[in-house]
């Protein structure tokens, strides 16, 4: 399900869209800009809150750097970019070098250290990592890279939507259509001139975010002991 | 809240003014039981004389085998118009440049006389075939002129006049017993002249006796009512030469214009010095004060008005005041409705969309405007001429005015919205009848903004079956046969941006056929 789609069912959800009323076909349509607003702020809002709550699948992806030859200009091959995505790092140690099937760590964070490293014009192996402050978010690495490696990483991705066509970070469209209804909730408090502070404590929402988790757990944990045994219906 | 649209334009406070009222807009009907929006008629061009010279006259003759002919005056020519493209003169450059030809039948030898508001053609008359200058037997004088003409108790009645170069703008000639080819102007009617040697039968003038201009005729309830110039309202009493006599109808009627005083059937309308519009029965119940006056409710669309030509469209139970770039559209079946507030306004008002409109930017400014019958047909419409040698008419069937768009706007009073909300949501009623986007301006209260919703209305139902193949409901069932085409009733929502603790709501719509918007939800 797609973030359009997503605006279309919380209007269809909240009665807005009835009848044989059409759906908008597009964010700037001029029939509900009002409704279309919010509910772009309600998915907006619950995938923020969602993914700082949890990591969800849809977080998880794989990036590389292509390290140059720094042999003759080290300062061209100490820094790389990371994905435009990149919201931080998987794990401790996230760089793996596949032909050796080496992996490096993050630099101690010693700032007097890493600043003396920032200068060092060492050159050979990277046998660490550090990151590099910069208006974008880039690593440098320890030693300086003496040849042309394809170097991989696993890191949390941005899963935010903001065009019509992105797809929301789901796995399932049941998964979605949970988030939706979640979304519809939000939408009916803010509708109904409610405040971003009355979400949080609201009964629907609270039931709506939680048979979400509920779906995205990929094991089926018993919440409290005994549970099954009192009641199928519980 | 629900917003209906029963009233006409309300300028008065806003205070007063019904929910169902709007304190501005244009192009909208009204109508007794209705509460809907719909559009006005469009404005079908039926024709455009070969000198494409402004259309001063419009004159119709219809003969006793219910046959009519009509004449197209355009600058100095006359032309036997049928009603489309076919425009024949007759005789050369008959009438005079800036004449304001009008007509009145004289049935008993089936002809029409014309008189001359600017009095710069001499009487004329149309006998359906030849165009010749009415004789009128005066002696000493060659070239009689009238401004207005009117047939009744069986003579031909003139008034404000010209004998040759000597201005009579107070006098009125009446016509010899059935014989209208003969005026005197030298013996007054007894009445005024006790010595006068008239007889019953005979020809006679008479004078106005505010010896003040005449400026407007109208027969009403039996009675003949002429008014003067910014003077007074006289109606005619006796019954022959010899007692006829104008008294005192109503001293203080301040009528301006030339041919804003009509007979609205039950009722004379006629424009004050300043605008106003008033109904002579308002007038006789309840003298001049301003709560009586018809236009009370379009104060702001009248104030400092000098002249409009008033027509009465019978069929339709309109009265038409053409003024300039618009007309203003009294709606006499709503006179009496009223809401828990009071009374409707009656009023809506007529424009053109000239950024849309064809070449012919007339913009309801006409030297002359008529009810008569359609050109071949037994049917009756309001015709009336354009700057470009054109006539239209204003009850059309075609698309749009001659196929520019007709732009229709209502702006609501002001709502209270309560408490301050995030939004504003609503819902539409309307008939499937036009697929066409309908505008809506939301004017909010404190925060000053203007926002506004493009809501989509869809168009008449395909035909056949709407649950039809492959469907639950099918052929034989329940489910069958359409509504009738253009009836259906959809709904549409709609979600402004915004907000404020109370709104105006305007409404806006460019169509070329007729639509129809039963209520707004909010």
């Amino acid at each position: 399900m797609n973030f359009l789609k997503a605006v279309q069912q919380i209007l269809i959800n909240s009665t807005y869209i009835r009848g044989d009323d059409e759906a908008p076909d597009d964010f700037d349509s001029l029939q509900y800009p009002a409704a279309i607003r919010i509910s772009r702020n309600a998915v907006k809002y619950q995938i923020t809150r969602l993914i700082a709550n949890h990591l969800i699948p849809y977080e998880f992806r794989v990036g590389e750097i292509v390290t140059r030859d720094g042999t003759g200009n080290p300062e061209a091959a100490r820094t790389y970019d990371l994905p435009s995505d990149f919201v931080r790092f998987f794990g401790k140690s996230p760089f793996l070098q596949n032909d050796f099937n080496l992996q490096i760590f993050e630099f101690d964070d010693d700032d007097l250290r890493l600043s003396n490293n920032r200068s060092n014009v060492d050159i050979g192996q990277p046998y660490a990592w550090y990151i590099e402050r910069d208006v974008e978010k880039k690593i440098g690495l320890v030693a300086i890279p003496n040849e042309i490696k394809r170097w991989t990483f696993q890191y949390e991705a941005e899963v935010q939507v903001s065009n019509e066509n992105d797809t929301l970070p789901f796995q399932s469209e049941q998964e979605a259509e949970q988030f939706v209804d979640l979304c519809t909730e939000h939408f009916k408090i803010i509708d109904a001139g409610g405040r971003l502070s009355d979400i949080e404590t609201d009964i629907g929402i609270k039931s709506a975010r939680s048979i979400l988790v509920d779906l995205m757990r990929y094991t089926n944990k018993p919440r409290r002991y005994g549970n099954a045994y009192r009641s199928v219906a519980v | 809240m629900k917003l209906t649209f029963s009233g006409g334009i309300n300028e008065n406070d806003e205070t007063v003014i019904q929910p169902d009222e709007c304190i501005s807009g244009f192009n909208f009907e009204l109508g007794f039981g209705d509460s809907h929006k719909s559009p006005r008629p469009p404005v079908d061009l039926k024709g455009i004389a070969p000198n494409s010279v402004e259309t001063t006259g419009i004159l119709q003759l219809v003969r006793r085998d219910d046959t009519e002919t009509t004449l197209s005056v355009n600058g100095a020519k006359a032309y036997l118009w049928d009603g489309s493209s076919s425009y024949t003169e007759q005789g050369t450059d008959f009438f005079n440049a800036g004449s304001l030809p009008r007509a009145v039948s004289w049935d008993l030898d089936q002809y029409i006389v014309i008189s001359d508001l600017n009095k710069l053609t001499p009487l004329s008359q149309w006998d359906g075939t030849t165009l010749i200058t009415q004789p009128h037997n005066i002696s000493g004088v060659t070239d009689l002129y009238a401004s207005y003409a009117i047939e009744h108790l069986n003579r031909i009645w003139l008034f404000n006049i010209r004998a040759d170069t000597s201005e009579l703008p107070h006098v009125i000639l009446a016509s010899d017993f059935e014989t209208p080819t003969i005026f005197n102007t030298g013996a007054r009617g007894t009445a005024q002249d006790p010595n006068s040697v008239v007889t019953e039968n005979d020809a006679f003038f008479l004078t106005v006796p505010d010896l003040r201009w005449i400026n407007g005729v109208v027969l009403f309830n039996k009675q003949l009512v002429i008014s003067t110039r910014l003077g007074r309202l006289y109606k005619l009493v006796g019954t022959d030469s010899t007692n006829f006599n104008f008294v005192d109808y109503y001293a203080a009627s301040d009528a301006t214009g030339v041919e804003s005083i009509a007979n609205i059937g039950n009722d004379v309308a006629y424009m004050k010095r300043g605008g106003n519009i008033e109904r002579l029965s308002d007038t006789q119940r309840s003298g001049d004060v301003d709560t009586d006056d018809i236009s009370r409710f379009i104060k702001t669309s009248v104030k400092n008005l000098q002249d409009s030509i008033t027509v009465y469209d019978q069929k339709n139970q309109k009265v038409f005041f053409f003024v300039k770039d618009k007309i203003l559209v009294f709606f006499k079946d709503m006179i009496g409705r009223g809401g828990e507030g009071g009374q409707y306004s009656p009023w809506s008002i007529y424009e053109t969309d000239s950024a849309n409109l064809d070449a012919s930017a007339f913009n309801f400014n006409t030297k002359v405007a008529v009810y008569i019958r359609i050109p071949g047909t037994k049917i009756y419409s309001v015709y009336f001429g354009d700057p470009d040698g054109g006539i239209r008419d204003l009850n059309g069937i075609l698309d749009g005015d001659n196929g520019a768009l007709i732009r229709v706007e209502r702006t609501s009073r002001l709502f209270e919205l309560g408490k301050k909300k995030n939004s504003v949501t609503g819902r539409i009623q309307y008939r499937r009848k036009l697929k066409t986007d309908l505008s809506i301006f939301f004017d909010y209260a404190e925060t000053y903004g203007l926002t506004n919703v493009v809501v989509p209305l869809k168009g008449p139902t395909s035909g056949g079956d709407y649950y039809n193949t492959d469907s639950f409901y099918n052929a034989d069932n329940y489910y069958n046969t359409r509504v009738l085409g253009g009836e259906d009733i959809a709904t549409v929502g709609f979600s402004p941006s915004g907000s404020g603790t109370a709104v105006r709501i305007i409404t806006q719509l460019s169509v070329l056929n007729d639509f129809q918007i039963d209520q707004i939800d909010l």
